[in-house]
């Protein structure tokens, strides 16, 4: 059965048919909420919410997009909120948290660097990238994701988050710089012993 | 000359390919005499070539099963496909914990009330509130509607009247219709302290590109708007008007609560448009 197929069975109730959605899609959307939310076990919880909602929303599709496409916005959605909640329970919590930009302005680029060359190499800096996405900020791994994962562009970015496109274009640069740093510092590079670089200078 | 943050940014820019032309011009001279930016340069671009690479995550084992079994309970339920209008309900429950405290405090109120035993009362709606820590002040609010709560004032405030009313609360059957005297305070069931189910993942809906229509609005204009609201939802500003979308059901319990008509749109639609314009 095709998906348009078993989209518009599972629009009108059917399970079973929902479940093989679910089964095609659950990689794809387990791998959106734990990239999103920067871990397995929110990612897991985040997934099956989004499936919970795809199913009770699944009347409204109009099928403008195919199922896939509808369900991975969705999900985006859904892990957006997610990410603005935590934020503001985390802000709840702690009163004195320095803002984002400003951390990150002060992230001091270390003295070293990786150019994969190989084909190994770049299989490992996929996998080492894989995983220091994870040890992003919340902020930084949700622009990063939705710019080089969705491929969205900055305005989009911005309509989606609600931000000034000014502010997305520079927290995507800073998270690009943090990224690079996660992976130097946790070593999964051997950087070549000679090159040195300057920390960049503060505006003001 | 950028300094090696300002040039940063523009190269995070031209890997995304949105760098005006007269910036690439600016950014080439920066990085003509800046060895270090070059090499950041390349490293991002390996970065950037990296990112869309990444491998899918296998969900983990039994996912999909756990995700059906989470269906077929959600079509059990009544309000799966179509949204019920709420039941009256007593308090907006946007927060299951919220109503849920508001709940044990008219319980405990009940049976303070069944016994006469007015100060305690008095105290088990402290406590309620207290409770909840940072709870929304609504909570005693609601609680508290018949005017009984000022007559209980004089309260006797020992720990002990808490812990023998929470006792109390284990053992003794008290029907929440004999406890509460204002009828508009609670349904009388038990069972319909939380009338309107909500996602308990999921607090607000604030994004208006979601792809669905809305099943009402509710305006609301600025000066008549409580602080609580403000404070609870967080808005979005357009113009002079600030919008926070909400699940279907959360908005009529909020037209309830603040005794406002909304306006009804699309039946079979599961979200709900709240606006507060500028008085």
């Amino acid at each position: 059965m095709t998906e348009q197929e078993l989209t518009a069975r599972a629009k009108q109730g059917d399970q079973d048919a929902f479940a093989q959605l679910v089964e095609a899609n659950q990689n794809r959307i387990y791998t959106l909420a734990c990239r999103m939310t920067g871990n397995p076990e929110d990612g897991a919880d985040l997934a099956q919410e989004i499936f919970l909602r795809a199913w009770r929303t699944l009347p409204s599709f109009q099928g403008e997009s195919s199922f896939a496409t509808w369900l991975y916005r969705l999900g985006s959605n859904l892990c957006i909120d997610f990410l603005r909640r935590e934020k503001r329970r985390r802000s709840a919590a702690a009163v004195t948290s320095l803002d984002d930009e400003d951390t990150a302005a002060r992230t001091e680029i270390p003295d070293h660097r990786f150019t994969p060359e190989s084909e190994l190499e770049r299989r490992e800096l996929r996998d080492a990238v894989g995983r220091a996405l994870l040890k992003l900020s919340d902020e930084h791994r949700q622009v990063l994701v939705l710019r080089e994962l969705d491929g969205l562009t900055y305005s989009e970015i911005a309509a989606r988050l609600q931000l000034e496109e000014g502010t997305v274009k520079s927290r995507i640069a800073r998270a690009r710089l943090s990224l690079r740093n996660i992976l130097l510092s946790d070593g999964n590079f051997s950087p070549p012993a000679s090159s040195t670089i300057s920390k960049p200078t503060r505006k003001e | 000359m950028w300094n090696c943050e300002e040039a940063l940014e523009r190269i995070s820019a031209e890997l995304d390919g949105a760098l005006p032309p007269e910036e690439q011009v600016a950014l080439d001279e920066h990085l003509r005499s800046c060895a270090a930016c070059r090499a950041l340069r390349a490293e991002l671009a390996g970065l950037h070539a990296a990112l869309p690479g990444l491998d899918e995550i296998p969900a983990p084992e039994g996912f999909a099963d756990s995700v059906m079994r989470a269906v077929a309970e959600s079509a059990r339920e009544p309000a799966d496909n179509v949204i019920p209008f709420p039941k009256k309900t007593r308090r907006s429950p946007w927060k299951g914990w919220a109503a849920a405290a508001a709940a044990f405090a008219v319980v405990v109120l009940g049976i303070a009330a069944g016994n006469g035993a007015w100060g305690g009362f008095a105290k088990t709606v402290d406590s309620a509130a207290v409770y909840n820590g940072a709870a929304n002040p609504q909570v005693l609010e609601s609680s508290a509607e018949s005017d009984t709560i000022s007559s209980a004032d004089s309260g006797i405030n020992s720990n002990a009247d808490i812990s023998t009313s929470i006792a109390v609360n284990d053992t003794a059957e008290f029907s929440s219709k004999q406890s509460v005297p204002d009828e508009e305070c609670i349904d009388c069931n038990g069972d319909d302290v939380v009338t309107v189910d909500l996602p308990a993942a999921v607090d607000y809906y604030e994004h208006p590109d979601l792809g669905l229509t809305y099943r009402a609005v509710l305006t609301i204009s600025g000066g008549s708007a409580p602080d609580w609201l403000m404070e609870e939802y967080e808005f979005t500003q357009n113009g002079a008007v600030q919008s926070c979308i909400l699940p279907a059901q959360e908005l009529y319990a909020l037209a309830q609560e603040l005794e406002l008509t909304l306006e009804e749109l699309d039946p079979d639609a599961e979200y709900s448009l709240l606006l507060v314009t500028e008085s």
